[in-house]
């Protein structure tokens, strides 16, 4: 009895670490993307995640133009490629002493990891990063985030080494937002952090006096913070003061991360069961009463046109009239919905948190396709990767997974999944895919049209 | 040689009938539960969701101290199931007061089957419920996996048993209002292992503690020396678990060990508590000890002497003749001197 207790306790011990949710993002010039894709670690991967194949495998060259050579090439000899061999483009793979064969990276992956943080040296496997729940944030040649340790991490963009790290005093489970050259960054310390993105040194904070789980927004000149003692903050961007004229309050803690719809209106929404929809400058509701769903609602809601796309946790997806918080429609999910929805070529992807991913009509919510079954738990947002982004044209403006506050001139339609970059692919909405960070690391590739796998594999570990 | 026997059931039944009764009538409710409902889903409805709430509820009466709630939480259980925890240690210091005749029963009869019988009998007449000692711990354990698995999400100190929450707090505004709850209490934080080593160590100290005071004594050397290595490996154990565990979870096992020690005073008299009793290796607990005993264990004391007389020259299974000399206090004659008196 006494060993089955002390098997179940020390199964159950596992259980309680926290996992991270982060979802990817996409590089300005669209070549990369970072992702969390394994616990407490963030990498940056090769966009472009199709191979190379035939003849252009017998090069060592970058055919496809993705930054990898001979990527997900076939092995060549009697050993493969692997590891940080195949981030080089020499042919460097030997069987007893001499050369195995005559090709470069043969074996290799399709999808390249460049680099990971923290790195598998001493002083990376002293970094106990725990989770990472905010999607990396791109500015210039740094890469910033969050981390559940408490600390914010600033990293050189081109190989993954800290350039600074800014500590505050408790988890961190939020993105980041920027402006002209300040973070902002939310605690569960209960206070907003503005940061030099440069130096990593604090110009300021403001106190809540409650825990923070949602992400910072700006907007204009303005920040907002929504706090769990259910308080919409609104700050000067500059000074971090309250706005005077500001003033929201529920009764229940917020989670969702605030979000501008077309410029004059922001929904919040927590713990109540309730989003609301208000004035951005007063904070006045407007609508005669909030929106009620079935369970707290975390997931960003998604913006387009009149309609606010919403998920809650009992698996609720709910399409809500912006004017008046009419509900158009709803659509039930097999499991909790934390993942904010995605609107792609036409078709509003939903997953939820046992790994159902859905296609529905934005329209309706009629199903257009799944559930797609990826067998992972999903906490984190999907993300719209377009290959017409994977060219240097591409623009931080157009980054699907980009924080709309990461950019500098943040506005309502530049709701990250809502951009219209994500609804309509230039190129053909067949050839975008989307990417979905699993729990444990693994990268899940849908083809949005039907949810059908966009890779020879619905869901893969990257190999490190 | 004395002898300490339980006290006729009023109702003629033998003693405890009722309690097993009861206790099995529970099992079997819950078994009917599982099985209607998936184990799974019947575990979650019946125990840990309102065990949740209940939390969550008693934080707000203690102004949002988690720690209190677990803390005020561990106590109602323990007195809401303070019959069964009483009936527990009555039992085994019945059992440790037996310990001759339990000696004497096994020395006697070699057919293991016949001891057996032997030894049951002996159990009812000293009024020891093997079941009764069962039902305390099945509690214990059942409310320990569950507070476990409910501190995982009302504290469980991620963001991903937060989600798990919402899936368990009932709909009511008051309930939901007080999300998230405060984790940290004292030094600890409530949803992370304890790394000062100082709650596993309260941990381990109360069950060795509360262990050596219940603990029967061995009827043999090879006994004992079990119950030795035992008396050390719970704690240990627990000192390691509570290493690994969330806070909370520590908090209700001292919370309960020290309720055990208040149970254990009641029961078995300070003499259970002492220096001795703690430290030396196989010191019998004080039997006859405590309020409870005093009231009880007086008039069950009887000589054996009667029993000695009626002992057959030669035991018939081929017991050694001196053991067999000294009959126990049971069987068909014991059984007519109760419908005596």
């Amino acid at each position: 009895m006494i060993l089955a207790f002390a098997l179940l306790a020390a199964a159950c011990g596992r259980i309680a670490t926290p996992q991270g949710w982060a979802g990817p993002t996409l590089s300005g010039d669209g070549r990369t993307v970072y992702a969390s894709i394994e616990r407490g670690k963030i990498a940056a991967l090769d966009a472009n995640m199709a191979p190379e194949t035939g003849a252009q495998c017998d090069d060592a060259k970058d055919n496809d133009g993705d930054g990898a050579v001979n990527e997900g090439c076939p092995k060549a000899g009697q050993k493969s490629e692997e590891g940080t061999q195949c981030r080089n483009d020499t042919n460097d793979d030997q069987n007893n002493g001499v050369a195995d064969d005559n090709l470069v990276n043969d074996g290799c992956p399709a999808t390249i990891v460049r680099w990971i943080f923290p790195p598998d040296t001493d002083e990376g496997k002293k970094l106990k990063l725990e989770g990472i729940y905010g999607a990396p944030l791109r500015l210039g040649d740094l890469v910033y985030f969050g981390a559940y340790d408490g600390n914010i991490y600033a990293l050189n963009a081109g190989d993954g080494s800290p350039i600074w790290r800014f500590e505050t005093d408790d988890a961190i489970v939020s993105s980041l937002a920027a402006k002209d050259g300040t973070l902002f960054a939310t605690s569960t310390d209960g206070r907003l952090y503005a940061i030099d993105a440069a130096t990593g040194t604090e110009r300021g904070r403001f106190e809540t006096g409650s825990s923070i789980w949602a992400s910072p927004v700006v907007v204009g000149d303005v920040v907002y913070v929504a706090a769990m003692d259910g308080k919409l903050n609104a700050l000067d961007a500059g000074t971090l003061t309250p706005v005077s004229a500001f003033s929201f309050k529920t009764d229940a803690g917020l989670l969702m991360e605030p979000t501008l719809a077309n410029n004059e209106t922001l929904l919040v929404g927590g713990i109540d069961h309730k989003l609301y929809a208000l004035d951005p400058k007063t904070g006045k509701p407007r609508w005669s009463q909030p929106f009620e769903g079935g369970n707290w609602f975390w997931a960003r809601p998604l913006v387009k046109d009149s309609t606010a796309y919403v998920a809650d946790l009992d698996g609720n997806v709910y399409g809500v009239d912006l004017k008046d918080g009419r509900r158009l429609w709803s659509f039930q999910a097999g499991d909790s919905v934390r993942s904010a929805p995605l609107l792609a070529g036409g078709t509003l992807v939903i997953v939820d948190r046992s790994g159902n991913a859905y296609g529905l009509k934005p329209d309706d919510g009629s199903r257009q396709w799944g559930p797609t079954l990826l067998g992972k738990t999903v906490l984190s947002d999907p993300f719209l990767l377009q290959p017409a982004l994977a060219s240097p044209s591409g623009t931080p403006s157009e980054s699907p997974g980009a924080s709309p506050a990461a950019l500098p001139s943040t506005t309502a339609s530049e709701s990250p999944t809502a951009s219209p970059a994500a609804s309509t692919a230039p190129n053909g909405a067949s050839a975008a895919e989307v990417l979905i960070v699993a729990q444990g690391g693994n990268l899940c590739r849908l083809d949005p049209a039907d949810g059908s796998p966009a890779a020879a594999v619905l869901c893969a570990a990257v190999p490190l | 040689m004395t002898r300490v026997a339980a006290p006729p059931d009023p109702s003629g039944r033998p003693r405890g009938s009722r309690g097993n009764a009861f206790m099995f009538g529970i099992i079997g409710l819950v078994a009917i539960l599982f099985v209607l409902l998936r184990p799974g889903r019947a575990f979650d409805t019946f125990l840990i969701t309102p065990l949740i709430n209940a939390l969550v509820f008693l934080d707000i009466i203690v102004f949002g101290q988690f720690g209190l709630a677990i803390l005020l939480f561990t106590l109602i259980l323990r007195l809401a199931t303070i019959p069964f925890t009483i009936r527990q240690l009555e039992s085994t210091r019945a059992m440790q007061a037996a310990q001759p005749q339990i000696q004497e029963v096994q020395k006697k009869y070699k057919d293991p089957k016949r001891r057996q019988e032997e030894m049951m009998k002996l159990y009812k007449e000293v009024g020891f419920n093997p079941l009764g000692c069962a039902m305390p711990l099945i509690i214990q354990m059942g409310v320990f996996i569950a507070l476990y698995r409910a501190l995982r999400f009302v504290v469980g100190g991620s963001p991903e048993s937060l989600v798990g929450l919402s899936q368990h707090l009932y709909n009511i505004p008051m309930l939901q209002n007080a999300i998230p709850l405060d984790q940290h209490f004292l030094w600890l934080n409530l949803g992370k292992p304890d790394v000062t080593y100082v709650l596993p160590l309260i941990v381990g100290v109360s069950t060795y503690v509360q262990q050596k005071m219940s603990m029967t004594p061995g009827a043999n050397p090879q006994t004992q020396q079990q119950q030795q290595m035992m008396a050390w490996m719970m704690p240990m154990m627990l000192f390691f678990l509570t290493l690994n565990l969330p806070s909370g979870v520590g908090v209700y096992w001292v919370t309960s060990n020290v309720f055990q020690l208040f149970a254990g005073y009641y029961v078995y008299g300070r003499r259970a508590l002492s220096w001795r009793q703690l430290l030396l290796p196989n010191a019998a607990p004080a039997a006859s000890a405590g309020p409870t005993a005093k009231k009880r264990e007086q008039p069950r004391i009887t000589q054996s002497k009667q029993s000695e007389e009626s002992a057959p020259a030669t035991a018939p299974d081929g017991a050694d003749p001196p053991a067999a000399r000294v009959r126990p206090a049971h069987g068909k004659r014991r059984g007519k001197r109760k419908n005596r008196r």
